[in-house]
């Protein structure tokens, strides 16, 4: 079996043992959608390449971080990723509220520079599914779980933001998420 | 803290949306709770599917150096004998070593010169093709920093409680494409985006256009769109102070191109 062709759980138990190849495979399978996500939270291209530098680094200083009886690898790279470049959001006050992404979901193809395709061709089908499912969410219900996830707002500053009840708010990211977990049920590889 | 209450509120925790006393209450109870824990792993697992949704971007090669480098630099055992120079040989008579010495010397003459321009070379091309790789990179940044700047001011937009907002329309049934246009007077911007736009011929391309309520006809620009069909736009609309606008989405040879067909129409009235 070749490199690529591990599983991740089985490429971090050879980072564990300090396995330069294993993680610049994990790194090639993932890089991109870490740098992604950070450069969507952050909006800045120089801090992205800081917060994907970050996280990968601690992976191969602290490998035991992950705890793969706790879900997916790639769940837990996507949110360690995620919530480090929220806590960059908040630590430097670089209040991005104002300026989040919108609820376009662009449906980009697979990564042709990763070393796997048929790790490519899985990403792309959940990143496909998850895509379809925001897409059926109601526009208000959206924007509020874009402004939670990738804004890092607190339900009180989308409240502040949107100019709208707190109430409302919550329940509108309630439904989001309640929408989201029955459409995609046995879709992606999370434990719903 | 009841399950029921935890449950009301375990996806804003995996959002890590609420208030920081909110979500301590919240992780106390997970912390004593097996089953409401476990239901909080998968909530976050949830969760971090979003992160798929994200437009993905190649990482920089610079990452990629500066990652596995710094992996590299760990020490590693006998590294310390690799990196030592083995040591040249000794051998052969005094006569020897001076014929040697002034045949390599005359070598030596004859040959650097040519060498060392031929690696001035190598290395000036060397350095031109970093450059121009990192001309690519800085290219790709700026487009992907001006596409996200787009989307950010279309959903600042979309916030703006005063926004109008209106969806474009189809002219004939046969189009696929949709699009959406939101103008902030306050904020004197617009924001449009379409999906679905079929590929243009060899020398076509899309261009908005709107119409002023006097009949004035006003080139937008011209729209790319991506493999995908989407393409977005942010007007200027500091000078709108008409009490509505059309907007046309063309599809065009040239601009003001006769025989251009009309795709999409959308109307941006200021309420009455």
């Amino acid at each position: 079996m070749s490199r690529v062709e591990r599983t991740d759980e089985e490429l971090v138990g050879l980072v564990r043992a300090r396995d330069e190849r294993a993680f610049e495979t994990l790194y090639g399978k993932y890089s991109d959608i870490v740098y992604s996500v950070s450069l969507r939270v952050l909006a800045d291209p120089t801090l992205a390449q800081d917060v994907a530098q970050e996280v990968f680094l601690r992976f191969w200083r602290m490998p035991d971080s992950y705890d793969a009886s706790r879900g997916r690898f790639m769940n837990w790279l996507l949110s360690v990723t995620r919530n480090r470049a929220v806590d960059e959001v908040r630590s430097r006050g670089r209040r991005r509220q104002r300026e989040v992404a919108p609820a376009v979901m662009p449906e980009d193809p697979p990564d042709a520079h990763a070393e796997d395709p048929l790790h490519n061709a899985q990403l792309e089908a959940e990143r496909s599914a998850v895509r379809n499912a925001l897409r059926l969410l109601p526009e208000e219900q959206r924007t509020a779980l874009e402004l939670a996830y990738f804004g890092g707002l607190t339900q009180q500053e989308i409240a502040a933001l949107l100019n709208q009840p707190l109430g409302t708010v919550k329940t509108r990211t309630r439904l989001a998420m309640k929408k989201l977990r029955l459409t995609l049920a046995g879709e992606v590889g999370v434990g719903l | 803290m009841t399950c029921q209450d935890f449950l009301d509120d375990i996806d804003l925790s995996a959002l890590q949306t609420l208030e920081e006393g909110e979500d301590a209450r919240l992780r106390a109870h997970a912390a004593g709770c097996e089953d409401c824990r476990t239901r909080l792993l998968a909530s976050e697992a949830m969760v971090s599917t979003l992160g798929l949704t994200v437009s993905v971007a190649r990482a920089p090669r610079a990452l990629r150096s500066a990652v596995l480098d710094a992996v590299r630099a760990a020490p590693v055992a006998g590294s310390a004998q690799r990196s030592s120079p083995a040591p040249v040989p000794l051998s052969g008579g005094r006569s020897r070593r001076w014929a040697s010495r002034y045949g390599s010397l005359a070598a030596a003459l004859l040959v650097a010169p040519l060498a060392g321009s031929l690696l001035w070379n190598a290395r000036l091309q060397g350095q031109v093709n970093d450059l121009k790789q990192l001309q690519r990179q800085v290219t790709e940044l700026q487009q992907e920093t001006a596409q996200i700047q787009r989307q950010n001011d279309g959903l600042v937009l979309f916030s703006v409680p005063s926004a109008i907002k209106a969806d474009f329309q189809p002219v004939t049934e046969s189009v696929a494409a949709r699009g959406a246009a939101t103008w902030s007077p306050d904020r004197n911007k617009c924001y449009v985006r379409f999906d679905q736009l079929p590929k243009p011929s060899d020398g076509q391309s899309y261009r908005l256009w709107y119409v002023v309520d006097n009949n004035r006809v006003v080139d937008a620009g011209v729209l790319n769109p991506d493999d995908e069909g989407r393409a977005d736009a942010t007007i200027d609309t500091s000078r709108w102070r008409g009490k509505a606008y059309e907007m046309v989405l063309r599809l065009e040879y040239r601009p003001s191109d006769a025989e251009a067909k009309a795709l999409l129409t959308a109307i941006l009235s200021r309420p009455q």
